[in-house]
């Protein structure tokens, strides 16, 4: 401390004590962005490496590749191929399940039918009329147990209206006609039914 | 003397608190204005440099405060006349028991001191007899010149009969150097009391 304190430009600057809280700001502004510094260069530092690994590695790879498939190219365009050939495939696989969505499953609608026939009721032809949209199938019973206390029509109809499969892939179904037929040599009556299609397949 | 608008100056002051005891609210000391025009472009100058500028002292306090810094028991028994010269200018500041102080500044436009010797003799005469009668100096204080002065192997023929006074040449870097280096020699020789105002406006840090 000196004796004698003289200062013209005492109002002209900041304090001491004012100077040094700046320059400790500034000091710790210099220490963050020092910081900040290092960890961006050192975050920058390891991508340059990873993309340098990389770009040896890709090498290495295209160089293997061309050795074991001679003729396609490099690794990348015949990546590009293989993709462009996969994305195809997936687009004509995408096609055929979309396709056998909409076909109908017949086995499924066979067993529906005969799921609703008495034991001594058999499913005797399924015939698929896609021009007319319809369907025909023919149920046999043995003649002698054909009588109209054991087969009742209006239980397989009403059973067929009850099965979900059934009734979503066909309207109504009706008997058509009945006959007696000599099948592997027993008469059998023959009963034809029909439905009509609800929808066209593709 | 100064004819500015108080706006238009640079001013400070301090107290000299052995001089305050004369009547109720009475106070004396020191103050130092410059016109703010003059000082502010010497600033500039500094702030061009990228120096940041933090004290403007005056010379001749700047001098004493050095001077009781570096040999604060010098003045504890006598009171002190320190002169400092440069080519055409004279610090002088009168000290009273390291407390009070007394500051005037002497020109000589077309002389050098040397020629001007008597002039300088009447200036601190003056001085010393004003500093007596009106701020309750000692009327023979010690004479110390430092700074530019040709005429320091001869000063006690110039001057001590004149003043009545004890006089001496003081280099305030003969104390604090050793003269190892060729540097160091040089500052201890009597020309580098030149440069004696420097280090007591160094020794300020606010």
């Amino acid at each position: 401390m000196v004796p004698f304190d003289l200062n013209l430009i005492r109002e002209e600057v900041p304090p001491p004590a004012r100077r040094r809280m700046t320059l400790g700001l500034m000091l710790a502004y210099l220490v963050f962005s020092s910081g900040v510094l290092v960890v961006v260069v050192y975050g920058s530092t390891r991508k340059l490496v990873a993309a340098h690994k990389d770009r040896v590695d890709i090498a290495r790879l295209d160089m293997n590749f061309r050795e074991e498939c001679p003729g396609t190219g490099d690794i990348l365009s015949a990546a590009k191929q293989l993709g462009e050939r996969a994305t195809r495939r997936v687009e004509t696989l995408n096609l055929l399940e979309d396709t056998l969505s909409r076909r109908m499953d017949l086995p499924r609608l066979m067993a529906g039918i005969v799921g609703a026939l008495p034991r001594t009721a058999t499913l005797h032809r399924v015939v698929l009329d896609k021009e007319n949209g319809m369907v025909r199938f023919e149920v046999a019973v043995p003649a002698d147990a054909a009588s109209p206390l054991t087969i009742d029509v209006r239980q397989f109809v009403a059973a067929w209206g009850r099965d979900s499969y059934l009734a979503m892939e066909l309207g109504k179904i009706r008997p058509v006609a009945s006959h007696h037929r000599q099948i592997q040599g027993e008469e059998v009556l023959v009963m034809e039914f029909a439905g009509t299609l609800r929808r066209q397949e593709a | 003397m100064l004819q500015l608008p108080a706006a238009q100056c640079l001013a400070d002051w301090f107290p000299n608190p052995a001089a305050g005891n004369k009547a109720p609210g009475h106070q004396e000391g020191v103050l130092a204005a410059v016109p703010r025009v003059e000082a502010l472009r010497h600033l500039d100058v500094l702030r061009d440099a990228d120096l940041l500028p933090v004290v403007v002292d005056v010379g001749c306090v700047a001098l004493a405060n050095l001077f009781l810094t570096l040999h604060p028991e010098a003045c504890e028994s006598d009171d002190v006349c320190l002169v400092n010269l440069s080519g055409q200018m004279a610090d002088i500041a009168l000290i009273g028991n390291g407390q009070k102080l007394f500051p005037r500044i002497v020109l000589s436009l077309n002389q050098t001191w040397e020629e001007a010797l008597d002039y300088l003799k009447q200036n601190l005469m003056d001085v010393i007899e004003y500093g007596r009668q009106r701020l309750d100096f000692c009327g023979s204080p010690r004479v110390i010149f430092t700074g530019d002065v040709p005429f320091h192997d001869r000063l006690d023929s110039e001057f001590g009969a004149g003043l009545g006074s004890e006089t001496c040449f003081w280099n305030p870097f003969s104390r604090c150097l050793r003269p190892r280096g060729r540097r160091a020699a040089q500052m201890v020789e009597p020309g580098a009391a030149r440069m004696a105002a420097s280090p007591g406006i160094a020794l300020r840090r606010s």
